[in-house]
């Protein structure tokens, strides 16, 4: 373990550690454009030089393994000059468009010119201009912001190992971009966005529509797959505007996919489901939660004493958390007594896979819903659909499931719902299974509630609400209430009470709290 | 001067002088037989050392020192490339002698795995050599029709296969490290050191880079010895050294001539000196990176590498570019600046923006757009590339610019002031 100096603070790192990452750990920053922790080092953009006493010329820090006795300086003039003058290459032919640039505010260009930088250009030539080139659908290149740095190439290169952007030309001409006439096709094109330090590579779908700064940001977890890759959720008001990778590398590193990234989209979308409806005469009238669940509870009652337990049915959800489905799980056994509750695995098989993050099955909790009891001993969701269209179901409640987007046979799953006395749908968005409820209630979305998730690995992640709607409760808060609704009371105040006897009653989850999961999720 | 110092110069004006046959002749491949039969590979690194050739590509590194970098005993194989990808401005020597002579480098390649423990070299050449390099290819064919390479040279059991690479037209692959990525298939851009070269190579294998012109003399390191060799030159610059002068004297040409000669000895004897009623204005020494020097530096300095690095400049590759006084400074770096600018490779910052921003300065200087600014700022953008670049084609960019900056300053102030050259039009 070497013992070093940077600038006067000894620093105590193991052996092959860069100066860069030496530094960090003594609260000292390095600039840095071609280095990325998760790439591979080059040592092009220069602007990381430091001063290592007794050796002639300034050092890249962000290359440089410390020695034991080195004594670095970050701060010096002679640094200061250096890191002035690569700053200044990089702005002569900059088109200084901060104002219109999506990366403002979070570009590290705009962050060391303003920290080192000068304030004056001494520059008075013609600045380089780029021709246009459109490398597809999902990001937009503006080459005249590029610094250079390669991380992109060396991303699509080294990490995800697809041949698709690299460098042409070369001395002042040097691009970076897509061969001849082909675009981007890889399925991780938001990662280039996310680690152009710069406004050279934005993303079509956040483009112009909000500034960095008035966003807000919550740590969650993608639900597109059961990958259950780590996020940032960047939000303001009531608006999910993008998706950021959070690091955790043993779920996705620093990376996420497209479709994952696009995930997020049915949060904002105008179906959300915002007020609890009561179908009366065909037509869908709001209620109020508390009458609408009243009213649930004395339907639900009442088709049990008369047709038994069996009557009633329950289809949880591979998208709800393990918390909703817990609950939804314990409500059907323990209040109504009935086993008939079942789930559906989104897409599992159905959808495209790859040997880096993305997972066939399409929705972040199906491991969750299995170990959270949505699978009972009594009818599955076929059978259920069999009974209600023999009249031997007579009551079903939905949980974030649009029922007849799973089946390819809809209208005999039309049939046997509309079949039904009470068909209850707690979702976040308008479907064709909700169309035919007779109650509808609002359900928050993975963005509006705390909770966790179990991905594929049997690894629990916790999400977190980024904002709420006004009573937009999660599912399990709408279950707890209409169980005092029916005269039980479990006592819970929060998803966290949930998880907590989770923890207590579910073998595999025993000892576990949402501390111990805290933001990088727990194996189980 | 006598003769017998003509070293590698030797063969190059006999007929057919590329031909095995000729070269043999001539006492061709003795060395290679001395160096298998009678030689231990160590002892060859030995004598190398002891002869105190430096490096003739221009960094002028001891090149017995290189050697002993590689080390002995490597899990991936070793490499050796020759540098042949002669590129910098006034410089032709290398061409000579694979055109000319070219079994003389091959015996000095043979020679050189042998002493190193190498089974694989390449020859780097040059694009636009194709008649090098198709000689070359026909010499190895010779080479390996009489048992010099192949498996089991002249039956020592050392093998050792050459293959000859032609690069694309790019000034960086003659960096060395830019040479093995551009070798191995890639774009030619240099590589951050450390690792170097010796440990971590050609196709992550420890490999030794050597210029044509330090192999070519192996064979007769070899065949006279170390000491020899080191009573050439001076102290610390031994040896002979091909001198390519070009520009404005009357017998422009490669010249054989020991270390430690005196420059105004190559301008005004061997060279035929300057244009009737010319004068000397200024030499760069070395090749165009190296810093330019004026007449009175000029007429003193001798040519060899500790001369010539007391005076700032560097001893290079042996490219003498003169200029009369009827050269325009100015004009002259422009063109230099323009050649930089183009050849750069682009990856890192202060090379890819700094030579283009200097040509575009040096350009609008020419139009009769200058500033008086201009002249401090040129030198500091020098200042700001110098060190900092991850190669040395950074430092190589500013050695013209910032060399006539402080030697002919006021040829700049003139054509910012007239808008015109110092030396009319």
């Amino acid at each position: 373990m070497p013992n070093l100096k940077i600038d006067d603070i000894d620093v105590h790192v193991p052996d092959g550690t860069t100066i860069l990452e030496a530094a960090k750990t003594a609260g000292i920053h390095i600039p840095h454009f071609c280095y990325h922790a998760s790439l591979k080092i080059i040592a092009t953009c220069r602007v990381c030089l430091v001063e290592v006493e007794n050796t002639p010329k300034l050092q890249t820090a962000c290359s440089t393994e410390v020695r034991d006795g080195m004594i670095v300086s970050t701060k010096n003039p002679r640094v200061q000059k250096a890191r002035r003058a690569v700053l200044e290459f990089l702005l002569i032919n900059h088109p200084l468009d901060c104002p219109v640039c999506d990366q403002a505010g979070e570009c590290d260009l705009q962050d060391y010119v303003f920290d080192y930088g000068a304030a004056e250009s001494r520059y008075v030539e013609e600045k380089r201009r780029y021709p246009r080139q459109d490398i597809g659908s999902k990001i937009v290149r503006d080459m005249n912001r590029c610094v250079h740095c390669t991380r992109c190439v060396r991303f699509c290169r080294d990490v995800i190992g697809i041949e698709e952007y690299g460098v042409f030309e070369r001395g002042a001409r040097t691009t970076v971009g897509t061969y001849i006439d082909k675009t981007l096709e890889n399925n991780y094109q938001g990662s280039l966005v996310e680690l152009c330090p710069v406004g050279a590579l934005t993303s079509r779908d956040f483009r112009f529509k909000a500034r960095v700064w008035r966003l807000n940001s919550a740590e969650s977890v993608c639900p597109g797959c059961s990958r259950g890759c780590n996020v940032l959720i960047d939000f303001k008001d009531q608006t999910v505007y993008r998706f950021r990778a959070r690091q955790n590398d043993d779920v996705n590193g620093r990376w996420l996919c497209d479709e994952g990234r696009m995930s997020y989209a049915f949060v904002n979308d105008s179906n959300r489901i915002l007020d609890p409806l009561h179908k009366v005469d065909g037509q869908n009238k709001q209620v109020d939660l508390d009458d609408g669940l009243s009213s649930i509870g004395e339907i639900l009652r009442k088709i049990t004493d008369e047709h038994g337990p069996d009557s009633v049915g329950g289809i949880a959800s591979s998208s709800c958390t393990n918390e909703e489905n817990y609950l939804f799980a314990k409500f059907f056994r323990e209040v109504l007594g009935s086993k008939n509750i079942d789930f559906i695995p989104a897409g599992r098989g159905e959808g495209s896979s790859d040997a880096f993050l993305i997972q066939a099955d399409k929705s972040p909790n199906s491991r969750g819903a299995e170990e959270m009891g949505c699978r009972g001993e009594g009818l599955d969701v076929e059978r259920m659909m069999s009974a209600a269209r023999q009249g031997k179901l007579k009551a079903l409640f939905v949980m974030g499931q649009d029922v007849i987007d799973r089946f390819p046979e809809k209208n005999l799953v039309k049939e046997a719902l509309s079949a039904l006395e009470l068909l209850v749908v707690q979702d976040t968005n308008m479907n064709g299974t909700a169309a035919l409820a007779h109650f509808v209630l609002p359900k928050a979305s993975f963005a509006e509630m705390d909770g966790t998730f179990t991905n594929f690995e049997g690894r629990v992640q916790r999400i977190r609400p980024a904002f709420r709607h006004e009573d937009v409760l999660p599912g399990c808060m709408t279950i707890s209430a209409l169980v005092r609704k029916m005269g039980h009371d479990y006592g819970y105040s929060s998803a966290s009470d949930v998880f907590d006897e989770i923890a207590r009653k579910v073998q595999r989850y025993k000892g576990l709290s949402y501390d111990k999961i805290g933001n990088q999720g727990v194996k189980i | 001067m006598n003769s017998s110092e003509i070293i590698l110069l030797q063969n190059v004006d006999r007929p057919n002088s590329e031909s095995i046959g000729v070269y043999r002749e001539s006492g061709g491949y003795k060395a290679l037989v001395k160096a298998l039969k009678e030689m231990k590979p160590g002892e060859i690194v030995e004598e190398v050392k002891k002869s105190g050739v430096r490096g003739r590509g221009g960094a002028g590194f001891p090149a017995g020192l290189k050697w002993s970098f590689v080390p002995k005993e490597s899990e991936k194989p070793k490499y050796l490339c020759c540098n042949a990808d002669e590129g910098e401005p006034g410089t032709f020597k290398d061409r000579v002698l694979i055109e000319r002579d070219p079994h003389q480098l091959i015996e000095g390649i043979i020679i050189s795995c042998y002493a190193i423990g190498i089974h694989t070299a390449y020859i780097y050449i040059r694009g636009e050599f194709v008649k090098g390099a198709r000689i070359l290819e026909q010499a190895i064919a010779e080479a390996h029709e009489n048992g010099f390479l192949g498996k089991n040279i002249l039956g020592s059991g050392f093998d050792v296969d050459l293959y000859v690479h032609r690069g694309a037209g790019a000034y960086i692959c003659g960096e060395e490290t830019a040479l093995m990525e551009s070798l191995e298939g890639k774009r030619g851009n240099p590589r951050n050191k450390p690792p170097f070269p010796a440990v971590v190579g050609l196709y992550g294998g420890p490999t030794v880079i050597n210029n044509v012109e330090t192999l070519s003399n192996v064979p007769h390191i070899v065949t006279k010895g170390g000491d020899w060799y080191a009573g050439i030159g001076t102290e610390k610059s031994t040896g002979t050294k091909l001198f390519c002068i070009s520009g404005h004297v009357q017998k422009p040409g490669v010249y054989e001539l020991p270390l430690g000669v005196p420059l105004k000895e190559l301008i005004y004897n061997v060279a035929g000196g300057l244009g009737e009623g010319h004068r000397l204005k200024a030499v760069i020494p070395g090749g165009s990176s190296t810093p330019i020097l004026t007449a009175e530096e000029a007429e003193k300095v001798t040519l060899d590498y500790e001369s010539l690095e007391a005076l700032g400049t560097a001893l290079g590759s042996g490219a003498v570019i003169v200029m009369d006084e009827t050269t325009c400074i100015v004009r002259s770096t422009w063109r230099l600046s323009k050649f930089y600018e183009h050849e750069s490779c682009g990856q890192c910052t202060p090379c890819r923006e700094g030579t283009a921003w200097m040509e575009k300065i040096l350009a609008r200087i020419v139009r009769g757009e200058g500033r008086p600014e201009d002249i401090d700022l040129l030198a500091d953008i020098c200042d700001n590339i110098f060190g900092n670049t991850l190669c040395p084609m950074g430092d190589a960019a500013t050695g013209p610019v910032l060399s006539t900056v402080r030697k002919f300053r006021n040829e700049y102030e003139y054509f910012i002031e007239h808008k015109r050259s110092i030396v009319g039009n």
